[in-house]
């Protein structure tokens, strides 16, 4: 039982470690549990917002226990999208492992320990989304029981946890697997990842539009669930009506996989890992005709090597700008869809003001796109590198600023085409666009780098940890959302007077950041680094 | 000109550990310096901080002339450094990391060809230069590091442990290559516990402890006709004890 205790409490310290928002010092686990409640604070947020809305619509039709059904779909898929590229790193690649193995713990053991630490993650995401939801149904009438009420569907989100846990810890093993049959397995898993990736997002617009077509009739929603949704159906019985058989049924449904999983993967472990770490190296190479560039090139393509061969970085930093290529791209073959809306809303009397929603929606999801937040971070043991070379500081730092603006301004410039000749934008809608999406990506690249500076995790087990929990990557991900926000009511204060010319202001405010964020790297960021 | 001067160098790190105390030492070109010290003696953070790979406060150290803080890009240019457990990039293939490298210090086409060609055939690496490093060996990693110090050609070579690691044959090349950078004018300044090693390598050597140099001089003037050994652990305070 000691073993248990203190391998559980290793597993979630590492977590909470890495969440900490004040480096190195006695109050680290005080931060980290900061971090973390943070993080909840932000999924009641979310969820209360979403379920008082949805449930205040279905109560008066006396649908209201459908908020508890499709909030508790939202968990799962939060859950799932959030630790389906943390599940190789965690469970399988930890640094440590050689050192864990050689403990005399049973692996099944440590495999359970670790999966256990990914559980808790995906616990404090779906409690806080679950909980919301329920006063919401409370409030808008839905149903008596009160606090009885909540225990049961406290229950149901503890049992639903482990459903994203256990798809997590499969899809992390079959790729980490099959990414280790090959030469060039870190690209590879970006692939495969990419692939799982947008087919949850098609599993998600699946939803959407059944959800869509049943929005007239929301009686028959629930028939939309027979089958693959059958757990949030039970929850839905065991919580709102505290039908006993429905809870049992739901704990079945969701401790079953997660059993049979953590026990086939656990007989094996000791296999696994050894498999996934065997790399032997080749020694038929020959020694051909070499390249040669110069060092700003040589540090760009190192950079390119670690973004596009390592899936949790590609997946994480670069989410926002996959997914404003692909929306934008996607603009213009449902071109016909999108004029039939415009056309309905026109026909409505209502006015869409498309040139703004388009212009923060991109610059929202270019404010999502994060390298520079975790790049210092990611060079972590090989940090020596870097700061061995005859390269000053602020070269290094133009090289990660700069990698970030040459991804994101091509892919930017796309969008704007695409966005363009879908919604028929004038030039300068256009160009002013493309203006705002730069700025944004300058700030907060810029910023995103001093972020890290000043709040590096250079000795994380894995580079899973650095992208998804870092206290950098944390404060970034808040500071671009609440960056974009500020824009977009600075335009809305504006736009009396300018129209859309006043996009031209928060652009300004943005560039002027930059400059202070360029001054602040080249003075305070230089000797954050000399300090690494 | 001294190609190493290190003038009442001091490290405190936070916390208030003071982990160098007015350290000062000079190695000449053409001298391989040993720096010897029990486990926390000091030695790493000296060799670091004369890296550029730590910043320090207190005391200046100079590279051929080159101020390490005040001109670092000019000083590490004509430096390598090893650290004792070298971490290397494991996405990049040992190729791909030495071209790095070599794309780093401006080292032209051709003579990277030759320089990779000779250190790599020699430490027996070249077959295995296409496979990513995170399938290297330990020593194998540590090879790659010292080729990837060596094609610098570098004027001051800096190593923190270098013969931790290596195979003999790899052990015996690496001292001989460390006399041929000598001998074309350059300097060696590297830490081991390795006494027998250093008593017959280098030509000059710096005994630490608690931060403080203790003793430094030409090895023939240290050793004198005792052991390195003996005379290591008579400073310790651990001879007859």
């Amino acid at each position: 039982m000691r073993k248990w205790k203190a391998l559980i409490a290793l597993s979630l310290k590492s977590m909470l470690s890495t969440l900490n928002l004040r480096g190195r010092g006695k109050k680290k686990p005080v931060s980290g549990i900061a971090a973390l409640a943070l993080l909840a604070f932000i999924a009641v947020y979310i969820s209360g917002v979403y379920s008082s809305m949805i449930a205040a619509a279905l109560a008066p039709v006396g649908l209201a226990h459908l908020v508890i059904l499709l909030m508790s779909v939202l968990a799962v898929v939060l859950c799932f999208t959030f630790t389906i590229f943390a599940a190789q790193g965690v469970i399988f690649g930890g640094k440590d492992n050689d050192l864990m193995l050689s403990l005399p713990i049973p692996p099944f053991m440590l495999m359970l320990c670790r999966t256990l630490a990914l559980y808790v993650e995906n616990l404090v995401f779906s409690v806080f989304v679950m909980i919301p939801a329920g006063v919401a149904y409370l409030v808008a009438g839905g149903g008596t029981g009160g606090a009885l009420f909540l225990v049961r569907l406290l229950v149901c989100a503890v049992l639903l946890a482990l459903l994203p846990t256990a798809l997590s810890l499969a899809v992390g093993a079959v790729v980490a697997w099959v990414s280790s049959k090959f030469k060039r397995q870190g690209i590879l898993g970006t692939v495969l990842y990419t692939v799982f990736f947008l087919l949850l997002m098609a599993f998600m617009m699946y939803v959407s539009f059944s959800m869509e077509d049943l929005a007239a009739q929301a009686a028959g929603l629930e028939a939309a669930f027979t089958g693959w949704g059958v757990p949030f159906l039970l929850t839905v019985d065991a919580a709102c009506r505290g039908d006993l058989l429905a809870l049992l049924l739901l704990a079945l449904l969701c401790l079953a996989p997660f059993l049979i999983l953590v026990w086939l993967f656990g007989r094996a472990y000791k296999k696994i890992v050894t498999g996934l770490s065997s790399r032997a190296a080749r020694s038929d190479y020959r020694l051909g005709r070499l390249s040669a560039s110069g060092s700003r090139r040589a540090l760009l393509r190192k950079e390119a090597k670690k973004f596009f061969g390592t899936p949790i970085y590609f997946l994480n930093a670069g989410i926002g700008l996959l997914m404003l290529l692909l929306g934008s791209v996607a603009a213009i073959f449902f071109r016909d869809n999108v004029e039939e809306v415009l056309i309905e809303i026109a026909d409505a009397g209502a006015e869409v003001p498309i040139f703004p929603l388009l212009t923060v929606a991109a610059c929202f999801l270019l404010s999502m796109t994060e390298l520079t937040a975790c790049s210092i971070s990611l060079e972590g043991r090989q940090l020596w590198i870097l700061k061995e070379a005859p390269i000053p500081a602020g070269g290094i730092f133009a090289v990660k600023v700069g990698f970030q603006l040459l991804l994101e301004l091509p892919c930017l410039a796309v969008s704007t085409l695409c966005l363009a000749i879908a919604f028929s934008l004038t030039p300068v809608q256009a160009l002013l666009f493309f203006l705002a999406g730069a700025s944004v990506g300058t700030c907060t690249a810029l910023l995103g780098l001093m972020v890290n500076l000043a709040l590096p995790k250079l000795d994380a087990p894995n580079d899973t940890v650095v992208v998804k929990q870092s206290a950098s990557v944390l404060v970034c991900t808040l500071g671009g959302m609440a960056l974009v926000g500020l824009a977009a009511l600075l335009y809305v204060l504006c736009q009396g007077a300018l129209g859309e010319l006043a996009v031209l202001v928060p652009i300004g405010a943005l560039l002027v950041l930059s400059a202070l964020a360029l001054g602040l790297l080249r003075s305070v960021g230089v000797k954050l680094f000399e300090r690494l | 000109m001294d190609m190493l001067t290190i003038s009442h160098f001091s490290k405190t790190y936070p916390g208030g550990k003071r982990a160098v105390d007015d350290l000062s030492l000079t190695v000449a070109p053409g001298e391989i310096c040993g720096f010897i010290g029990h486990n926390g003696a000091g030695k790493t953070t000296t060799l670091r901080a004369v890296a550029g790979v730590m910043d320090f406060t207190e005391g200046t150290i100079t590279i051929d002339g080159h101020d390490v803080r005040r001109d670092s890009t000019a000083a590490k240019r004509i430096t390598a450094f090893l650290p004792d457990n070298p971490d290397l990039y494991d996405f990049l293939s040992g190729i791909q990391y030495l071209t790095f490298i070599a794309d780093l210090y401006d080292i032209p086409r051709s003579e990277r060809q030759a320089r990779i060609a000779k250190y790599a055939d020699a430490f027996e690496l070249t077959g295995s230069l296409g496979s990513p490093i995170g399938s290297y060996s330990h020593g194998m990693k540590q090879k790659l590091a010292l080729i990837s110090a060596l094609i610098r050609a570098p004027r001051l070579l800096i190593l923190d442990e270098p013969f931790v690691g290596l195979d003999p044959v790899a052990a015996h090349l690496l001292k001989g290559y460390l006399h041929e950078l000598c001998a074309a004018g350059g300097a060696v300044f590297f830490s081991t516990h390795v006494l027998e090693v250093a008593e017959k390598l280098c030509h000059r050597l710096a005994i630490i402890k608690g931060g403080r140099l203790v003793k430094s001089g030409p090895t023939e003037d240290i050793v004198g006709d005792s052991t390195l050994e003996d005379v290591f652990l008579e400073l310790e305070g651990e001879k007859d004890a």
